[in-house]
């Protein structure tokens, strides 16, 4: 199954994308890969720092709108970027993620570099289940 | 757009358009977009869904209007401006403003010409890459304590001067000083602080950048005007930066998106779209927006002072003088993307409304209260990018743009193409040659991001700067033609 492919037609200024996986946990990681590949080619970056980001919501939607915004906000608060993503999610009244990022710190003359993310958006925003399993449609500001 | 889109729309003249009310049962006002036939035709037709979207918004005044550099965004399309009546449940909206709230244009003039900056044309296209941080991990050269943050984004371009990062007649040639009032610090979250902290004086990435132009006396449209603003040489370098408020706003956008999305229902208010999301004016979450924005947009115009502090500084370096004595001066900053409140007529009746520009630029004529000095005299100057390879504008605002389109213009060209589409067509090192080749020298962070800003993605600026002309509501000063330009 495809991890991520970058869509046409949905938006002119921005980048938009659909994430796919075959359960919730590889959703999630799929859409991280996404949007990392946006900011950078994730095979220049190495693994040298983690961050753990823990977050829970009762809307599955919500909860991967969130995981998003938390890696744009590291880019931007802690200037890192990332190669690699591992998610847990657990359900009980609620979902509980717990996702271990691995990068480094932005080198602007090592790492290839693509686009600053501004945001995560609501448009076009989707997460479903489908026959094949998970979808995300995602549209970034940049 | 397609022609079954186009059948709706009644021509109203050469360059408006109206989309009527039955376009959509939710509406509460018509739409109306400003284009010539071919502009019009280029527009997606998405923008016609988006336009009719935010006439369906509480408390909308006369029209939901479109600038002719127009595409589709998210929620309000880019190009939009809608006015909403506070007195009427009017709504303020993050996504009416945009993410990078008060993104923005700078010019500042030289008295250089163009043959005397020729030979150190890559020296000092260099040196700006490096005082000047752009693209993904820029981080500014400026070290702010997190209570020093809080004077940035309550006081704007007045910190920056008062630290040494500008001179004291920076600040009348800015928008409101460079420093809107009501901002309070307390509103904005740690998260975008945070973002924000290490960003003072970066450009970012996307349609971001710093040019070095040149004004070329045949590009004059109007001499008098423009000798007024500094621009009377033949062949006169100018300096262009084009940035927003970086992560600071970018976050405050989220913050308050998902804040009015979940407190919408408490007042009723259906939306479309929910990037349309929005809160009542005069209510509490409408309020706080309102303050947290201010936040951003301080901390844009003084994000713009500190780059242009750098520029100063980089001309020094290269040509060994006195910026002053280079007439380094600021010609103007605006914002366009932002929320205002400010006073119009709208049916022989003075209202005070909450003015949206996303991607549109005020351009109030000389006789607005709001203007100041020269600005009595000339009216609001209006700078327009266009793209790398073209050339931008500098326009100036006309007295019959407040009955037009509460005081607005474009912001720039506008896309025409998406920018999967141009990295598809395009290669940026490629295009970095070919624009060696026309005289512009690049230097950019990212290569892909250099290809999905070029030329031939984005309308005709001409055509687009001629429309807002025909329809009396900005004039042209003149064409700015690049020759070095700082992408992220």
């Amino acid at each position: 199954m495809k991890k991520f492919k970058f869509l046409e037609g949905i938006t002119f200024a921005d980048y938009a994308y659909e994430a796919y996986g075959k359960n919730e946990k590889e959703l999630f990681e799929n859409a991280a890969f996404g949007l990392i590949n946006s900011m950078v080619d994730p095979k220049t970056v190495k693994s040298k720092k983690r961050k753990e980001i823990k977050l829970e919501n009762k809307e599955i939607e919500k909860l991967l709108f969130d995981f998003l915004e938390e890696i744009i906000y590291y880019k931007d608060a802690d200037n890192m970027v990332f190669c690699s993503t591992k998610v847990s999610i657990k359900k009980d009244s609620t979902f509980h993620l717990i996702a271990i990022l691995n990068g480094e710190e932005i080198d602007q003359k090592k790492h290839k570099l693509g686009i600053d993310v501004k945001a995560v958006t609501y448009h076009n925003y989707n997460v479903e289940k489908t026959k094949r399993g998970w979808k995300a449609t995602i549209v970034l500001d940049v | 757009m397609q022609e079954q889109y186009l059948k709706q729309l009644k021509k109203v003249n050469e360059v408006e358009w109206e989309v009527p009310t039955s376009f959509k049962k939710e509406m509460r006002v018509p739409g109306l977009i400003f284009a010539t036939d071919n502009l019009i035709r280029e527009m997606d037709d998405a923008v016609i869904d988006q336009l009719t979207n935010v006439a369906t918004l509480p408390g909308i005044q006369k029209y939901a209007y479109c600038m002719p550099d127009a595409h589709s965004g998210y929620g309000f399309p880019i190009g939009g401006v809608a006015a909403f009546d506070p007195k009427e449940d009017g709504v303020i909206s993050p996504g009416g403003v945009g993410f990078d709230i008060n993104c923005g244009m700078r010019l500042i003039k030289t008295n250089l010409t163009l043959k005397e900056l020729q030979p150190k044309l890559k020296e000092i296209v260099d040196l700006l890459f490096n005082m000047v941080p752009a693209g993904v991990g820029g981080k500014g050269f400026v070290k702010l304590t997190r209570s020093e943050l809080d004077e940035v984004i309550t006081k704007g371009v007045k910190w920056c001067v008062n630290q040494g990062y500008g001179w004291k007649d920076d600040i009348k040639n800015i928008e409101a000083e460079g420093c809107i009032e009501w901002a309070d610090a307390s509103k904005v979250s740690d998260k975008a602080k945070s973002r924000g902290i290490a960003q003072l004086g970066t450009l970012g990435s996307g349609n971001h950048y710093l040019e070095i132009q040149v004004a070329k006396k045949e590009n004059i449209s109007d001499q008098k005007i423009a000798k007024k603003l500094g621009i009377d040489e033949e062949d006169q370098v100018i300096i262009m930066v084009h940035c927003g408020s970086r992560g600071f706003g970018h976050q405050i956008g989220t913050d308050y998106l998902k804040l009015c999305l979940d407190k919408m229902s408490n007042y009723g208010i259906k939306i479309l779209d929910r990037e349309l999301a929005c809160a009542p004016f005069e209510s509490k979450e409408g309020q706080d927006y309102f303050k947290a924005m201010a936040c951003g947009a301080n901390l844009a115009f003084a994000n713009r002072q500190v780059i242009v502090h750098q520029i100063r500084e980089a001309f020094r370096k290269i040509f060994k003088q006195d910026p002053k004595d280079m007439g380094m001066d600021v010609i103007y900053d605006v914002a366009h993307n932002i929320a205002k409140l400010e006073k119009h007529n709208v049916d022989g009746k003075k209202k005070e409304l909450i003015v949206h520009r996303k991607g549109a630029t005020r351009c109030f004529g000389p006789s607005r209260e709001e203007m100041t000095g020269l600005f009595k005299e000339i009216g609001q100057p209006v700078i327009v990018g266009g793209s790398m390879e073209t050339g931008s504008y500098l326009l100036i605002g006309q007295d019959g743009s407040e009955e037009k389109t509460f005081g607005s213009t474009m912001h720039g060209s506008g896309r025409t193409m998406s920018r999967t589409q141009a990295k598809k067509q395009i290669r940026g090192d490629k295009l970095q040659k070919e624009m060696l080749q026309h005289g512009i020298y690049v230097k950019a962070v990212s290569m892909p991001g250099l290809a999905e800003e070029a030329g031939v993605a984005y309308k005709d600026i001409n055509e687009v700067v001629d429309t807002m002309e025909f329809a009396g509501v900005s004039k042209k000063v003149a064409l700015l033609k690049p020759i070095g330009n700082v992408k992220g």
